[in-house]
C-alpha cells in the first residue's frame, strides 16, 4: 500500500513541476499550448544524455536546457501573434511535433521512446519540487513578478510604463519551459517510456488544466491543482477516459464559476506590493 | 486525374465543416472549439438511427440535425453564454471561452469513448452502395449547402440580421435587432450545418469514431483562420487548397504525414503572413 | 411625451449626470446643447437604453405610462426611439442598400410601403441611390454619417407605417424620436442643410445633441442647456438666444443673436 501511495506522490510531485511551468507562462498572460512537446523534448534529451553515461543531474539539466531552447524558439516564432491566434499557433506546433514524432524512429515512432535507464533515486522529484517552490517564493518578491502581473492585466499600460513586454514574456516562457522539460526528464525515467501522444495537445491541455484549475494568481494554486487532479483520479481508480472526462468537466465548472481557480487571488498575495493601476 | 477528384472530395469535406464554424464565429465572435464534437455527436446519432431504421433517409437526416442542434445548444448554454459577451477577439474573456469550450469538448469526446468504445465503428452508407456513389453524393451535398448558405445570408431577412450583428453588434442592438434571439438562431443554424456535414462526410468515409470530432474540428479551424474569419468564399478556397495539399502529401510522403499538413499550413500562414485579421464580415 | 425625471448616471463612481429632468413632446424638436463633457451624449445613451442609470425615463401616452428603464436597447429602438451615435455607426461590410434595409429585416414592412419610403429618402439623399450596391465601408466619412442618419430615418418611417397598418405589432407605445448625437461633427454645411430639410419634410421628431449651439437653436423649437451634468436653462430657442449669460457660455456674440432665429 505504501508503495502505491509513494507512486502517487511521485506522480503528484512531477505534476506540480509541470503545473508550475505552465503557471510561469500563464502569469504573463500567454496561452502557451505546446507544453507537451516541451516536456517530451526534455524527456528524450535527458534520457539520451543519461543513457550515454553522464550523471543524472547533468542529464536533467541538459533536458531542461533543450526544452527551454525549444520553448524560446517557439515563442519567438509566434510572438507577433496575439491572444487566441498565439494559442492556436502553439497548439499547431504541438500537434505537428506529435505527428513528426509518431513517424520518426529516432524519437520513438509509434511505440514510444524506450531507450531509458531506470531513475537512480526516488527523491529527485520531491527535491526538485522543493527547490522550485523556494525559487518561486524568492521570485514572488522581485520586481519582475510585478511586471508580469501588470503585463497580464493590461498590456497597453504596461508598455507605457516602460516594461519591455516581449523580453519579459520570453523570460517567462523560457523559464516555464525549463521547468516543464525537467519534469519531462523525471517522467521518462520514472515510467521508462515516452509515447508520441505526450507531444501533443491532450498532454499540453492536461498540464494547463492543473494550473488553471488550481489558480493562476499565486504559485500555490498550480501546486494544489496538480496534487488534486493527479491524486484524485488515481485514488478513485478512474480509467483514462473517465479521468479525461473528469478533467474536462472540472475545467468547464471552474472557468465558469470560479475563473481565478481554486486558490483565488486573495490568498497569499504578498503585502507591500501594490499593483499600479 | 484521380488525384484531382480526390483533392476536390477532401476539400469538400473540410468546406462542409468550415461553413458552420464560420457562421458561429462571424455572428458571435468566439472560436467554439467544441464544434468538432457537435459534429461527432450528430454522426453517432445518424449511425444509430441508420442501424435502427435502415433506409429511412428522412429519419436519419433529421436525427442527425436534431442531435447536432441539441449538442450545439447545450455547448452554448453551458460553456459560452454564462461567460457573457465577447467583444474583442483577443480579450482574456475570449480565451476563457475558448478554454471552456475545450473543456466541454473533452467531456463530450470522452463520454463517447466510454459509451461507444475508442475504436471506429462502421457507418452505413445509406445514400449509395459504393465509395464512388457516396463521394458524389457528398460533393453534391457540399456544393448545394454552400449555395444554400450563401443564398440564406444574402437574401433572407434573418440572413441580413445575422450579417448586421456580425458587422457591428452594438449598432444592431440600437437598430432594434434582438441580438440574443438571433444569436440562438445562429447557434442552431450552425449546429444544423454540422449535423448535415456529419451525415455527408461519415457516409462517405464509412466510419465513425469518437476522435473524428477533434480531427475534423481542427481542420475546420485551420480552414477558417487561413481563409479569413467569417469569410465563406475564402474558406471554400482554403478548403480546396488544403484538400489538394493533403492528397499531394499522401502521394509523395505517405499517409502518415497527412494530418500534419493542416498544422504546418496554419503555422506557416500565421507566422509568415502577418495580416490583419478582419472581423465583422460574414460573406 | 417622453419624460426624463431626475436622471443620474455615474461611470465608475464619478457622477456624470446629476439629476437632470427634461421632457420631449410628441412630434417636437428639442435641442440639448452645452460645452464638451457636459454629459449630453450620456443622456442620449441613457434614453436609448445603452447605459445604466438611476431615476426615471418614461413614455407618457394616452394609453398609459411605460417606463423605459428595464427595456432592452432593441425594445427601445422598436418603440421608435432611434439613437444615432456620434462616431459613425453603420455596417461597414454591408452594402449601402443593405444598411438601410436592415430596418426591414426586423419588421415585416410591406413591399410597396418600403419602396415609397426609400424613394422619399433617395429624394433627400441622392447619393444613396447612386451607390446603393457599394460596400458602406468605402464611403467617405461625411457620407457614412449621412447614411447613418438616413438609416435612422428609414427605421422610424418603417415603424410609423407599420403601426398605422397593424397597430400593436410594433413596440407599444410608438414614440418616434430620432436622437442625433453631434451631427455637425464631420458634416459640411450643405450636408447639414440636407439633414435639416429631410427632418422637416419627413416630419420626424428629434432630440438634437449638439455642441454647435447656433445650428441647434436654428432648427429646434426648444432647448436645454447642459453644463457639468445639470440643466442650467430650459426654454424656447429664442429665449435661449436672448439670454446674455448663456450667450457667453455658448460663445454667441450679441449682435448676431437677433439674426439667429429665423422662422423656417
Amino acid at each position: 500500500m505504501n508503495d502505491y501511495l509513494l507512486q502517487i506522490a511521485t506522480l503528484a510531485a512531477m505534476s506540480c513541476l509541470l503545473a508550475l511551468g505552465a503557471y510561469a507562462t500563464l502569469s504573463a498572460g500567454l496561452l502557451f499550448m505546446c507544453f507537451g512537446t516541451i516536456m517530451s523534448i526534455g524527456g528524450i534529451v535527458a534520457a539520451a544524455v543519461y543513457s550515454s553515461g553522464l550523471p543524472f543531474l547533468v542529464a536533467l539539466g541538459a533536458g531542461g536546457a533543450a526544452g527551454a531552447c525549444a520553448g524560446g524558439l517557439i515563442y519567438i516564432g509566434c510572438s507577433r501573434l496575439i491572444g487566441f491566434l498565439f494559442a492556436v499557433a502553439t497548439l499547431s506546433f504541438g500537434e505537428l511535433a506529435r505527428v513528426i514524432a509518431l513517424n520518426t524512429e529516432r524519437f520513438g515512432g509509434a511505440l514510444g521512446y524506450k531507450d531509458v535507464r531506470a531513475s537512480p533515486s526516488i527523491c529527485y522529484p520531491f527535491a526538485l519540487m522543493g527547490i522550485a517552490i523556494i525559487c518561486l517564493g524568492i521570485f514572488d518578491k522581485c520586481p519582475m513578478r510585478l511586471a508580469l502581473r501588470i503585463i497580464k492585466e493590461d498590456e497597453v499600460n504596461a508598455a507605457s510604463l516602460g516594461i519591455n513586454i516581449g523580453l519579459h514574456r520570453l523570460a517567462a516562457v523560457v523559464s516555464g519551459s525549463f521547468v516543464v522539460a525537467l519534469a519531462g526528464g523525471l517522467y521518462i525515467h520514472a515510467v521508462g517510456l515516452l509515447e508520441p501522444r505526450m507531444f501533443g495537445f491532450d498532454n499540453s491541455l492536461e498540464i494547463l488544466i492543473f494550473a488553471i484549475v488550481g489558480g493562476t494568481a499565486t504559485y500555490v494554486g498550480p501546486i494544489c491543482g496538480a496534487v488534486l487532479l493527479t491524486a484524485l483520479p488515481e485514488l478513485l481508480r478512474f480509467s483514462t477516459s473517465l479521468r479525461m472526462l473528469f478533467y474536462g468537466a472540472v475545467l468547464v465548472v471552474i472557468i465558469i464559476f470560479r475563473p481565478e481557480g481554486i486558490i483565488g487571488s486573495r490568498f497569499g498575495q504578498s503585502r507591500g506590493q501594490t499593483v499600479i493601476r | 486525374m484521380d488525384q484531382i477528384v480526390n483533392s476536390l472530395a477532401v476539400g469538400c469535406t473540410y468546406l462542409l465543416i468550415a461553413l458552420g464554424f464560420n457562421l458561429i464565429f462571424g455572428v458571435q465572435r468566439i472560436v467554439n472549439l467544441a464544434y468538432g464534437e457537435i459534429f461527432m455527436v450528430a454522426a453517432y446519432a445518424a449511425a444509430w438511427s441508420a442501424r435502427a431504421a435502415p433506409g429511412q433517409v428522412a429519419l436519419i437526416i433529421s436525427s442527425a440535425i436534431i442531435a447536432a442542434a441539441a449538442a450545439g445548444l447545450s455547448v452554448y448554454l453551458c460553456a459560452i453564454k454564462p461567460l457573457g459577451e465577447v467583444t474583442n477577439v483577443n480579450s482574456p474573456r475570449h480565451l476563457s471561452v475558448i478554454v471552456s469550450t475545450i473543456g466541454f469538448s473533452i467531456v463530450l469526446q470522452n463520454a463517447a469513448i466510454l459509451k461507444f468504445g475508442a475504436y471506429p465503428q462502421r457507418f452505413p452508407r445509406f445514400l449509395g452502395d459504393s465509395v464512388i456513389a457516396s463521394t458524389v453524393w457528398m460533393m453534391i451535398g457540399a456544393v448545394c449547402i454552400l449555395f444554400a448558405v450563401h443564398m440564406a445570408l444574402r437574401h433572407t431577412r434573418a440572413g441580413l440580421r445575422l450579417r448586421a450583428i456580425a458587422d457591428n453588434p452594438e449598432l444592431a442592438l440600437c437598430t432594434g435587432i434582438r441580438t440574443d434571439h438571433d444569436k440562438l438562431l445562429a447557434v442552431i443554424f450552425s449546429s444544423a450545418l454540422a449535423g448535415v456535414a456529419a451525415l455527408l462526410i461519415c457516409q462517405q468515409i464509412g466510419v465513425v469514431s469518437p476522435f473524428i470530432g477533434s480531427l475534423y474540428g481542427f481542420k475546420a479551424l485551420v480552414v477558417v483562420i487561413v481563409g479569413g474569419l467569417g469569410n465563406m468564399r475564402g474558406a471554400a478556397f482554403v478548403a480546396l487548397v488544403l484538400g489538394s495539399a493533403e492528397v499531394a502529401t499522401t502521394v509523395w510522403l505517405g499517409s502518415n504525414y497527412r494530418d500534419g499538413v493542416a498544422f504546418a499550413l496554419l503555422i506557416g500562414v500565421l507566422i509568415f503572413r502577418n495580416r490583419r485579421f478582419h472581423l465583422g464580415q460574414l460573406r | 411625451m417622453l419624460q426624463v425625471d431626475n436622471l443620474k448616471v455615474a461611470y465608475n463612481g464619478a457622477a456624470v449626470i446629476n439629476g437632470v429632468s427634461l421632457h420631449i413632446n410628441y412630434d417636437e424638436s428639442v435641442a440639448l446643447i452645452g460645452p464638451n463633457g457636459a454629459g449630453k451624449t450620456t443622456i442620449g445613451r441613457a434614453i436609448a437604453g445603452l447605459v445604466p442609470y438611476q431615476g426615471q425615463i418614461q413614455l407618457m401616452m394616452s394609453g398609459g405610462t411605460t417606463s423605459l428603464k428595464h427595456l432592452a436597447a432593441w425594445a427601445i429602438a422598436r418603440s421608435g426611439i432611434v439613437y444615432i451615435s456620434e462616431s459613425t455607426s453603420i455596417y461597414e461590410s454591408l452594402s449601402v442598400a443593405d444598411n438601410l434595409l436592415v430596418a426591414c429585416a426586423v419588421l415585416s414592412t410591406a413591399r410597396a410601403a418600403k419602396s415609397v419610403m426609400l424613394t422619399n429618402l433617395y429624394a433627400h439623399f441622392p447619393f444613396l441611390r447612386d451607390r446603393s450596391e457599394q460596400r458602406a465601408g468605402t464611403l467617405s466619412g461625411g457620407q457614412k454619417k449621412l447614411l447613418a442618419i438616413a438609416r435612422g430615418l428609414f427605421l422610424i418611417q418603417c415603424l410609423k407605417t407599420l403601426s398605422l397598418e397593424h397597430p400593436g405589432s410594433v413596440g407599444a407605445p410608438l414614440f418616434p424620436l430620432l436622437i442625433l448625437d453631434e451631427p455637425s461633427h464631420g458634416l459640411s454645411p450643405q450636408a447639414l442643410d440636407t439633414v435639416r430639410q429631410a427632418l422637416r419634410d419627413l416630419n420626424v421628431a428629434f432630440l438634437l445633441i449638439e455642441q454647435m449651439a447656433r445650428f441647434a437653436l436654428n432648427i429646434c423649437r426648444r432647448a436645454y442647456v447642459l453644463r457639468n451634468g445639470v440643466v442650467v436653462m430650459s426654454d424656447f430657442s429664442e429665449a435661449v438666444c436672448e439670454n446674455a449669460l448663456l450667450r457667453s457660455y455658448l460663445g454667441l456674440s450679441a449682435d448676431r443673436a437677433s439674426t439667429l432665429w429665423t422662422k423656417s
